[in-house]
C-alpha cells in the first residue's frame, strides 16, 4: 500500500480544513461586508475550540466582542459538543461528483451564518450588548450543530471502533435525486457501502483513494481497490462475496466491540492500521456444519473456551450477536462444553459452529475461503495478506494447502464430540475472524407490568435520562392480525384495558394484585385523545348509548379567544371564535403571537388595510394549527399495552410446541402481581424466594403469553405459548415456529404480552396458539413444516428406501416421493393428509417427531460447504465473446445442468444441490451465481455487462461494480415510487386496508379513511349526524366490545 | 404627494386615507429593511405590520425634526433589534422547520432530501420507520402481478373491489395475490434484521 493511501485511509482532513478557512478567511470577510468591522482575530484555544475576537467602529469609539469556546472540529473532524460528538456531513451541490462542489462543515456553517447575520444600518449605535445580539456566534454554531439537516445527529459512536469513526467521517451527502449511481461516482465513492433505506440516493462513502480538496471530490489513487470505502477494503476475499453481503459485512464491522487484548486476524487485507490496537476480533476455529437446533436459522453454537475468549465487556450470553467480516452473522444460541463441540481428528475442539445452509443463498463465500487459508497461516505461524481483488486462485490455494501438509480438499472429517464417531462427510473447518457486536442480549431485555405513571401518547416521550422501559407497541398491523384471528378480547386489552395511555394505568398492577381485572369499557384512551383534540378545534363529541354525537361547541380547558373570528378551517361556513390551547405545538405558539397583534390592531382601530392583512394571517395560522392538531394518524388504532416485554430470540431445543422460554426477568415482571395475589404477600416476590418461584412456575404453566415478531404481516405473527422460565436473557422459540413468526436468530427481537383478563387468556389459547391458528386456517400448515437443516436432514434420510419408510412412520402417513427424495412439497402433501385424517394435535406431534429426526440426520452428516464448491461439475462450453446474450445463454445452460443433477453424494456441491432440490433453501439461480456466471446485468450507463465469473472464482472490480449497480438501482426504483417522507411522517394511508376492508359510511369509519379527517367531524357536527358505532374498527376505537 | 408633515398629522388625527398613502409608499422599503436585519421573511412580515401599527398609534411621536422616513426606519430597526434580543433570550427554543427553511437560501440542503427517522418521530421511527423501509426493499423481489396488487392497495390506497376493477380480475384473485405477496414478504423478511441496515 502506498504511503498516500495509508494516510488517506486514516484521515478526513477536509472537516478541519474547511473550518479553519471559515474562521480565518470567510467569516471576517462576511463580517466586514455587513458590520462596521475594524478588527478580527480567531485562534484555536483547544483541540476543538476557538476564541474569536471582533471589534466594530461605534460612535463613541471601538466596541469589542469576544467569543470563547466556539466549538469546532478536532484534528480528526469530530466536533465535541454538550457531551456528544458530532460530524457534519459534506454535501455535494450537484449529482455529478466529477464536477460538483463539496461543501464541508466550514462552508455549511458559513451559509448558515450568512442567512442570519443582519445587514447593520449605518446609524446603529453599537455597544457590546448589541454586538452580542446581532452576532451571537456561539449560539449560532450550537444551533447549526443541533438543527438537522445541517448536522444530522450522529449517534454517539464508539471511538474504540475506528472503523465506525472512518465510516462516519468519510460520508458524503448528495441532495439531488436521480440515480443511485452516476458516471462520476466510480473511484470517488464506494459502490458497496450504501444505505438501502430512504437515503439510498443521498448518502455515500468516500472511496479510500478519493479526497475533498479545494471544494472538489478528487481521485488521488486510481487503483481498483482504492475505489472501495475504508471499511470495505478490510474484507479479505471480498471478490468472493455478493455486493449485498459486503454492505452487510461493513455494517457489522462498524459495530464490533474493541477488545482490551487485540488479536490480529490470521488472514488480513493489508489495509489495516499497523497498530495492534486496531484489531477488533478473534480467530475462532469455525466449522460450517449443522449442529442441531442450536444452529437453526443462523443460531451459533459456541464452545465454552471461545465464550471466554470473547468475554470482553462481560461474559458472553446466549442472544449476544457475533459476525465475521463477510456479513455472516447470528446470535449465540448456546454455549456448549468444549467436549460437546465437533472435534478435529487430532482432538482439537471446534470453537464455533455455523450452519452450512446459508452461504449458497445469501452468497457470501469469502469466509469459507478465509477458513481454509487461515489454516495455512496458522501452520506457517504468520498471517497471510490477501489484498482486495488479489485473492489467490483455486490452484494456488490447493498448492498452499499441500505445501502446509493439509488436505488439498480444504476439508476435514470431524467427530461428533470428544472421542465421538466421525461425521459422515468431510466438512469445511478453519479459523475465521469473528467479532462481538455491541448488540448484547442483556441490553435488549425489557419488561414492564404496570405501576408506573400512565403516559398519554399526546405527551412527549420522557427524556433520554428516563430509563424506565416503555411498554411494547401494538400498532395497526398487530390490530389487523388480531382481528383476522378473531381475537377481540386481546384487542380490547391492548388498546384499552392494558393501554399505558389510560388515566388509571398506574394502578393496573395493584388492581391485578387485588383480584380479577375486568375489561375496561369506553372511553378508550384513543377516543379520549381524539375527543380532546376535537374539543380544541371547537367540536364536541359525546359517547352515549353506544352512539357518538357531534356538535360545534366552544373549546374547554385552556382556551385562546381569537381577537377576531375566522372561518372554521374544516367548515368555512361557520365562524370560529376560540380554539383550545396546545402550547406544545409550534403552530399554536405562532398563532398565539399573531392573535395578540390582531387584538392590538382591533383595539387601536387600525385601518382595514393593515388589520385585514393580520386577520388573513391569523386565519391561515389557525388552519395550520388545526392540521397539526388532528391528523389521520390520530385515527390509527395503536397502543402500548402494559404487561409486555421484549428480548432477543434464540432457538429452544427442548420445548414443546406450545411452550416458549421466557427470561426470568420478564417472567417475574409480567407475573409478579399474579404471584403476589396467589401468595398473599409481595415480599416473597420481591426477594424471589423458592416459594415464590414455585408459584410463578406453576402459574406460568397454566397461563398463555403472546409472542409477537414485527412486521406483523400475518395473524401467526401473534403466537400464544405457555411460558417456561429460563435463566438466559433470551426468548427461546421452538424451531418449528420460526416461519410463523418470520423469525430467525441473527439478532431479531420479539415482544411478549401477558393477557390479564380471564377471557383474553382463554382466547389466546384457543385462537392464537399454534394449534389454534392451525385449527382456524389449515393453510398455516405450510408454515409449520420442518425447515432448513431439519428439512435437509429428512431429504438426506429419504435417499434410501429405509429412510423413506422411517419418515412415513414418523409422519403417520404414506410418503409419495416421485423424485426419489422427500421435498418440501412432498412433506406438505403428506402432512395435509395427516391433518385431514387425524386432526391438529396428531399433526403437530408428527411434525415435531420429523423435525427432531431431521436435525439428528443433518447433525450426523457433516454436510458442509466446499471451499472449492462446484469444482467437479461438468460445465457448458464457456462463451468466446463478450456479448451479453452469449453469457445469458451460458448462465441458463449452467443452471439447467445444475437443476438436472442428482449427485447428492458429491462433496463439492451435493449438500447444496440437495438443499435446493428438496426445497430446503436457495434456488438454482443462486447456485449458478456461486459456481459460474450469472449472465449479464444492466450497468451504470444503462448498457448491459456480461458477468463472466461466479463468486467461487471471484469477481473482477468491474463485475462487482456492475452487480452493485444492478442491485441498488433496483432498490432505488422502488424508493422513487414511494414517498419516504410520507412513510416516515405517517401522512400516507398505506397500511390501512383494515379500514378499507369494511368501507362503512359512519362518521369514524369515514374519518379513518380520510387523509384530513377534520372536515369529516366538522360535517357531522354541522349536520347533527350521529355515529351508531356499528363498524368494528369504530367500536374498537372508542372501546366498546365487538359483538 | 402632499407635504409629508401634513400627511403624518392627518394620520395622527385618524385619517385612514393618509395612512393608506404612507403605507403604500413605505411598506415595501420597510419590509426589505427589516428583512435585511432579521433575515427571515415571516418575521419581517410580522415586524412590518408592527412598524405600521406604531405609525397609526404614535405618529405624533415624530417631532418633525429630521425626515419622517428616517424616523420610520429607526422604529423598524428598534423593533427588529427587540426581536433579535427576544430570540437571544430564548436561544434554547428551537426554530420550527418552517422558520429554518424560510431563512435559508434555496441552494442549501432542505429537509426534503434527507429523511432522518430520528428527526421525524424519535419515539416511533425506530419501530415503524425501520420496519417499513425494509418492507419497501423486499418489494423489489415480488413477481410483477403480486406487486401491482400490493401497490394499488397500499400506495394507491384502493379497496379490493376497485383493484379488481382496475386490473380486470376477480376480487378473489386480488385477495389471493395479496395473500401471496404478504407471504413472500414475510419469507423475505427473515433475511433482514433490525440492526443491520443503515436507513
Amino acid at each position: 500500500m502506498t504511503q498516500t493511501l495509508a494516510k488517506l485511509l486514516r484521515d478526513a482532513p477536509w472537516h478541519k480544513e474547511s473550518f479553519e478557512a471559515l474562521m480565518h478567511e470567510r467569516l471576517p470577510q462576511l463580517l466586514g461586508e455587513r458590520l462596521p468591522l475594524v478588527a478580527y482575530s480567531a485562534e484555536a484555544t483547544g483541540e476543538a475550540a476557538y476564541t474569536v475576537h471582533v471589534a466594530l467602529a461605534g460612535p463613541a469609539g471601538v466596541v469589542q466582542g469576544r467569543y470563547r469556546d466556539v466549538p469546532g472540529p478536532n484534528a480528526q473532524g469530530v466536533i465535541p459538543i454538550d457531551g456528544t460528538r458530532r460530524v457534519v456531513m459534506p454535501v455535494a451541490t450537484d449529482r455529478d461528483l466529477a464536477t460538483a462542489r463539496i461543501k464541508c462543515v466550514g462552508d455549511q456553517l458559513f451559509d448558515f451564518i450568512a442567512a442570519r447575520l443582519g445587514q447593520a444600518p449605518d446609524d446603529l449605535v453599537w455597544d457590546e450588548a448589541l454586538l452580542a445580539t446581532w452576532f451571537p456566534l456561539n449560539s449560532w454554531v450550537t444551533e447549526f450543530l443541533s438543527s438537522w439537516p445541517y448536522a444530522p445527529p450522529t449517534p454517539p459512536f464508539d471511538e474504540g471502533n475506528w472503523l465506525e469513526r472512518w465510516a462516519v467521517l468519510r460520508r458524503l451527502a448528495i441532495p439531488q435525486h436521480e440515480h443511485v449511481f452516476a458516471p462520476g461516482d466510480a473511484g470517488r465513492t464506494c459502490p458497496f457501502m450504501m444505505p438501502e433505506g430512504p437515503n439510498i440516493y443521498h448518502l455515500r462513502s468516500i472511496a479510500s483513494g478519493a479526497a475533498v480538496r479545494d471544494g472538489r471530490l478528487v481521485v488521488v489513487d486510481e487503483r481498483p481497490e482504492a475505489g472501495l470505502s475504508t471499511v470495505i477494503a478490510l474484507i479479505p476475499f471480498l471478490e468472493h462475496n455478493d455486493p449485498s453481503r459486503l454492505l452487510m459485512g461493513s455494517n457489522m464491522l462498524r459495530q464490533w466491540i474493541a477488545p482490551p487484548d487485540p488479536e490480529p486476524a490470521l488472514v488480513q487485507t493489508g489495509n489495516e492500521p499497523a497498530e495492534r490496537e486496531g484489531w477488533l476480533g478473534r480467530n475462532l476455529l469455525t466449522a460450517y456444519v449443522s449442529w442441531g437446533p442450536d444452529t437453526h436459522a443462523y443460531g451459533i453454537a459456541l464452545s465454552e473456551s471461545a465464550a471466554r475468549r470473547l468475554g470482553y465487556t462481560g461474559p458472553v450470553a446466549p442472544g449476544d450477536k457475533l459476525s465475521n467480516r463477510h456479513g455472516t452473522k447470528g446470535v449465540v444460541a448456546r454455549i456448549l462444553p468444549d467436549d460437546d463441540m465437533p472435534h478435529l481428528a487430532d482432538g482439537t475442539p471446534v470453537e464455533l459452529v455455523y450452519s452450512f445452509l446459508r452461504s449458497h443463498t445469501t452468497l457470501e463465500f469469502g469466509d469459507i475461503r478465509e477458513a481454509m487459508l487461515s489454516r495455512v497461516a496458522r501452520a506457517a505461524g504468520a498471517p497471510i495478506i490477501v489484498p482486495p481483488y488479489q485473492a489467490p486462485s483455486e490452484r494456488e490455494l490447493r498448492d498452499r494447502l499441500a505445501a502446509a501438509g493439509l488436505p488439498p480438499s480444504g476439508m476435514e472429517t470431524l467427530t461428533r464430540g470428544k472421542g465421538g464417531p466421525p461425521l459422515a462427510r468431510p466438512s469445511t473447518v478453519g479459523w475465521v475472524y469473528w467479532g462481538r457486536l455491541i448488540h448484547l442480549a442483556a441490553g435488549k431485555l425489557a419488561a414492564v407490568a404496570g405501576g408506573s405513571e400512565g403516559r398519554s401518547s399526546d405527551q412527549p416521550a420522557p427524556p433520554n435520562g428516563d430509563l424506565a422501559p416503555r411498554p411494547q407497541r401494538q400498532g395497526e398491523m398487530e390490530y389487523w392480525a388480531y382481528r383476522d384471528a378473531g381475537a377481540f378480547e386481546n384487542i380490547a386489552e391492548c388498546y384499552n384495558t392494558r393501554s399505558a395511555a389510560r388515566d388509571d394505568a398506574a394502578s393496573l398492577a395493584a388492581r391485578l394484585t387485588a383480584g380479577d381485572v375486568p375489561q375496561s369499557g369506553p372511553p378508550s384512551p384513543l377516543f379520549t385523545q381524539l375527543a380532546r383534540r376535537l374539543s380544541a378545534a371547537g367540536i364536541r363529541v359525546e359517547l352515549a348509548n353506544s352512539r357518538l354525537r357531534f356538535a360545534f361547541a366552544p373549546p374547554e380547558g385552556e382556551v385562546l379567544s381569537l381577537a377576531q373570528p375566522v372561518p372554521h378551517p374544516w367548515w368555512p361556513e361557520r365562524a370560529l371564535a376560540a380554539v383550545g390551547a396546545r402550547p406544545d405545538l409550534a403552530s399554536y405558539r405562532a398563532l398565539a403571537e399573531t392573535n395578540g397583534r390582531v387584538g392590538r390592531f382591533v383595539a387601536d382601530g387600525m385601518p382595514e388595510r393593515l388589520r385585514g392583512r393580520a386577520v388573513a394571517q391569523l386565519a391561515s395560522q389557525v388552519a395550520t394549527y388545526f392540521d397539526d392538531l388532528l391528523t389521520n394518524r390520530h385515527l390509527w388504532i395503536n397502543g402500548r399495552p402494559l404487561f409486555s416485554g421484549r428480548a432477543v430470540i434464540a432457538p429452544g431445543a427442548d420445548l414443546r410446541l406450545d411452550q416458549v422460554g421466557l427470561p426470568a426477568e420478564i417472567a417475574w415482571t409480567l407475573f409478579g402481581p399474579l404471584v403476589t395475589r396467589e401468595l398473599g404477600n409481595s415480599d416473597d416476590v420481591h426477594t424471589r424466594t423458592a416459594r415464590a418461584a414455585e408459584a410463578l412456575d406453576s402459574l406460568m404453566e397454566r397461563s398463555w403469553v403472546i409472542v409477537n415478531r414485527a412486521p406483523t404481516l400475518t395473524p401467526t405473527c401473534l403466537l400464544a405459548f405457555h411460558p417456561v422460565r429460563i435463566p438466559e436473557p433470551v426468548i427461546r422459540l421452538h424451531p418449528l415456529t420460526c416461519p410463523l413468526l418470520n423469525a430467525d436468530f441473527d439478532g431479531d427481537t420479539a415482544s411478549v404480552f401477558l393477557p390479564i383478563t380471564a377471557a383474553a387468556q382463554r382466547e389466546a389459547g384457543e385462537r392464537l396458539s399454534v394449534a389454534g391458528h392451525l385449527a382456524r386456517d389449515p393453510a398455516v400448515l405450510e408454515s409449520l413444516l420442518p425447515t432448513q437443516a431439519a428439512l435437509w436432514g429428512l431429504a438426506d434420510l429419504s435417499r434410501s428406501a429405509e429412510g423413506r419408510d422411517e419418515i412415513a412412520r414418523l409422519a403417520g402417513a404414506e410418503v409419495a416421493a416421485p423424485e426419489g427424495t422427500v421435498t418440501r412439497e412432498v412433506l406438505l402433501a403428506t402432512m395435509q393428509a395427516v391433518l385431514e385424517e387425524h386432526g391438529v394435535a396428531r399433526t403437530l406431534d408428527a411434525l415435531q417427531r420429523l423435525m427432531r429426526r431431521g436435525f439428528a440426520v443433518a447433525g450426523a452428516s457433516g454436510a458442509s460447504i466446499n471451499p472449492f464448491i462446484g469444482a467437479s461439475i461438468a460445465r457448458p462450453p464457456i462463451p468466446t465473446d463478450g456479448a451479453s446474450e452469449s453469457w445469458d445463454r451460458y448462465a441458463e445452460a449452467l443452471q439447467e445442468r445444475l437443476a438436472g443433477g442428482r449427485d447428492y453424494e458429491d462433496d463439492s456441491l451435493g449438500p447444496q444441490l440437495l438443499a435446493v432440490k428438496s426445497g430446503t433453501q436457495g434456488g438454482v439461480a443462486q447456485l449458478g451465481r456461486l459456481v459460474g456466471s450469472p449472465g449479464s446485468v444492466a450497468a451504470v450507463n444503462g448498457q448491459t455487462t456480461a458477468i463472466r465469473r461466479g463468486l467461487a472464482e471471484g469477481l473482477t472490480p468491474g463485475e462487482g461494480y456492475a452487480l452493485a449497480v444492478e442491485q441498488l438501482e433496483g432498490i432505488g426504483r422502488v424508493a422513487s415510487s414511494w414517498n419516504w417522507a410520507d412513510l416516515y411522517t405517517g401522512s400516507h394511508a398505506h397500511l390501512r386496508e383494515t379500514y378499507k376492508d369494511s368501507p362503512g359510511f359512519t362518521v369514524l369509519a369515514r374519518a379513518m379513511r380520510a387523509t384530513w379527517p377534520g372536515p369529516v367531524f366538522a360535517h357531522a357536527a354541522a349536520t347533527g349526524e350521529t355515529d351508531p358505532l356499528t363498524d368494528v374498527n369504530s367500536r374498537v376505537f372508542v372501546g366498546l366490545p365487538v359483538p | 404627494m402632499q407635504d409629508e408633515r401634513e400627511v403624518v398629522r392627518k394620520v395622527g388625527a385618524g385619517d385612514v386615507c393618509a395612512f393608506e398613502a404612507l403605507f403604500a409608499r413605505y411598506h415595501e422599503p420597510i419590509r426589505r429593511h427589516v428583512r435585511r436585519v432579521v433575515r427571515d421573511p415571516a418575521t419581517a412580515e410580522d415586524l412590518t405590520q408592527e412598524v405600521f401599527e406604531r405609525v397609526w398609534t404614535r405618529a405624533g411621536q415624530w417631532n418633525g425634526r429630521g425626515t419622517f422616513q428616517a424616523w420610520l426606519f429607526r422604529v423598524a430597526t428598534n423593533l427588529a433589534l427587540n426581536q433579535l434580543r427576544s430570540r437571544r433570550r430564548h436561544p434554547q427554543e428551537p426554530l420550527t422547520r418552517r422558520e429554518v427553511e424560510s431563512g435559508v437560501p434555496t441552494d442549501e440542503p432542505s429537509e426534503a432530501w434527507l429523511v432522518d427517522p430520528a428527526a421525524v418521530d424519535p419515539s416511533e421511527a425506530a419501530e415503524r420507520g425501520a420496519d417499513r423501509d425494509r418492507l419497501r426493499r423486499l418489494l423489489t423481489d415480488l413477481p410483477g402481478d403480486k406487486r401491482r396488487v400490493l401497490e394499488l392497495v397500499h400506495i394507491a390506497d384502493m379497496d379490493l373491489a376497485t383493484v379488481a376493477e382496475v386490473l380486470g380480475i376477480p376480487v378473489g384473485t386480488v385477495k389471493s395475490r395479496l395473500y401471496y405477496a404478504r407471504k413472500r414478504l414475510a419469507q423475505a423478511w427473515r433475511e433482514l434484521d433490525d440492526d443491520d441496515w443503515e436507513g
